[in-house]
This record gives structure tokens, sequence and C-alpha cells, in this order.
């Protein structure tokens, strides 16, 4: 029973956010993507100070092998200035759809939970 | 990780660990994951020569676990999960219809298997030979068994009940034969994707 007991402890407190950041935090890079090409450490960079968005960097690196595996993204060596070449990544005509169709689909998802976060409080 | 290890050990040590997580990816994959790793703790100063081993943890702490970074390459799917999913095979009307003449009228289904997106090489070259020239062949097979049965028959009485076993075991592996074939096709169909759109 001991046992039992443990493993029935709730989620850590970190479990929301980990849960909401798992959703969204594709359609990020990819919107990241969408000014232009940029390697892994550049979106790594843009990335580091929003929060909970991006808690371990490695992570974005099979991420973006995988954006690329489903064809919404492509990628290309290219020479840098300062040292060994580096993968680019740039956001394909699918790629730019899924950022158009994430935009319109979370503005109405924000918004529904902003009202009934506002109704609730008001209740 | 010991107190006397050099920073180039600890990456060394970290990009093994990497690797071992990544082990259900395929190679191709892992190596490229590998790859951006190191490119990035290096972008990052690490292995550079000078560097302190707090500098290359601070490195490696911030880029996470490589048990999450696997996880994230099998698509934020535990290894478990990723066996669970069905395997999704469309089989279309031709390829169906493919695989009932390949039974009824050899000649006809083969070609038309031949034709088809669904299968693999190999799997076309098994279901060209395993159902030896579907019913039609197996029934012009199987009426070569009476010579046979004749011609055992002139000798002796063990010749005659091993001849019978044989071609009956052989008359039941014809007839399971193009059947058997064809479940194992209709299972082996390649996933369809549509190829992504791109510029």
């Amino acid at each position: 029973m001991q046992g039992s007991l443990r493993y029935s402890v709730s989620v850590p407190i970190d479990g929301l956010a980990t849960q909401l950041r798992k959703g969204v935090i594709e359609y990020c890079v990819l919107v990241m993507l969408k000014g232009a090409p940029r390697y892994g450490g550049e979106v790594i960079e843009m990335l580091r100070g929003k929060g909970q968005l991006l808690i371990s960097e490695g992570t974005i690196y099979p991420l973006l092998s995988r954006l690329r595996a489903e064809g919404l993204v492509d990628s290309e060596w290219r020479d840098t200035a300062t040292g060994a070449p580096r993968r680019y990544y740039r956001l394909t005509h699918a790629g730019r759809k899924a950022v158009a169709e994430f935009r319109d689909e979370w503005l109405r998802f924000r918004s529904s939970v902003d009202d009934i976060l506002r109704d609730g409080v008001r209740s | 990780l010991t107190a006397s290890a050099r920073p180039a050990d600890l990456i060394d040590s970290y990009l093994q660990r990497l690797r071992d997580e990544l082990i259900d990816v395929s190679p191709q994959r892992r190596d490229e994951i590998v790859d951006e790793i190191r490119r990035h703790i290096e972008d990052q100063g690490g292995g550079a020569a000078g560097q302190s081993n707090a500098a290359v943890m601070n490195v490696l702490d911030r880029l996470g676990d490589p048990a999450e970074i696997a996880a994230e390459a099998r698509g934020g799917k535990a290894p478990a999960d990723r066996t669970a999913i069905p395997h999704r095979s469309r089989l279309g009307t031709f390829d169906m219809l493919a695989l009932a003449l390949l039974i009824l009228a050899w000649p006809v289904g083969a070609v038309l298997l031949w034709i088809s997106k669904a299968w693999s090489a190999r799997d076309k070259v098994i279901a060209t030979l395993i159902p030896p020239g579907g019913y039609p062949g197996v029934l012009l097979i199987m009426s070569t068994f009476r010579w046979i049965k004749l011609a055992a028959d002139g000798g002796p009485a063990w010749l005659k009940i091993a001849t019978g076993a044989a071609l009956f075991t052989v008359s039941l592996l014809l007839i399971v034969a193009p059947i058997g074939t064809c479940i194992y096709l209709a299972t082996r169909t390649h996933p369809r994707r549509t190829a992504p759109a791109d510029e």
C-alpha cells in the first residue's frame, strides 16, 4: 500500500506549464522562421527569456528535425563568417500555411479562455 | 561525472548518453541530432581550450537531459507509446483488385501488383512467386499428382503411404499459400503520405 500511496502524489507544479508548452512550442518555432531562415542556435536564443516556453534547449534540434520530416520546414547548409557551416531552416509553403492556421486558432482559443476567466471572476 | 573529469570528457559522455537514448531513432536522424547538439556545444564555447568544467556543465545543463531530447525526437512520446501506434494500411480499390486477380487469374493479378505502388519490390517478388500461378496454377500443379500416385502404386506399400502423405501435405500448402500471401500483402502496404508541398 505504501508504494501505491507514493505513486498517487499529484503532478508536479510545472505540469501545467509543460502541458501548455507541448501544444504550442512547435508553432512558436515555425513563427520564428517566418521572417528569415535561421539555425537551431538562433531559434534557441530567441526563445530564451520567453518564460516557460523553453526549458531544455537541446529539444529544439529534434523538434526542427521533426518539422522537416513533416515537410513544414526545409534546411540547407550555409557557411558562416565566424566558424563552421550551420544548418539553416526555413519555412516551406506547408509551414507557412500551418503558421497561418495556428495564428487563427490561437486567437480564437485565447479569447475563449479569456472570456471564461473574466466571467469566472465576475460571478 | 567525477571531479577529475576534463571538459572534453564531460561533453563526450553527454553526447554518448544522448546517442544511447536515441537508440530507437533511425541512424540518420540520430546522427543528425547528435551532430547538431555537438555544434551547439562548440558554439557555446564548449570544448574550447581553457574552458572550465563549470562553464561546460552550464551549457550541458541548459541543453537538458538527453532522455528529454530523445523524447522530443520521438515526437514527445515514450518509446512504448510509439510502438503502440497501429500501422495504418491503406488498400485502394486497384490494390484489392490486384490481390483478387492474383489468386483467381494469376498473370493479370501479377501485372496489376507490379503496377501498384502499395508494396515494396521485395513484397512484389514474394507475391509473384509464393502463390504459384494463383489457383489456376495450383490446379495445374495438382492435376499432375494423379500421375505421381499412379507411379507410386506400382511400388511397395510404404511408398504408397509416403507418397500419399507427401501429396496431401503439398496440396494443403498449395491451397493455403495464395490466401496466406494475400493476407500478408494486405498487411504490408506502404503507409501513403502525401508529399509535403514545398517551394
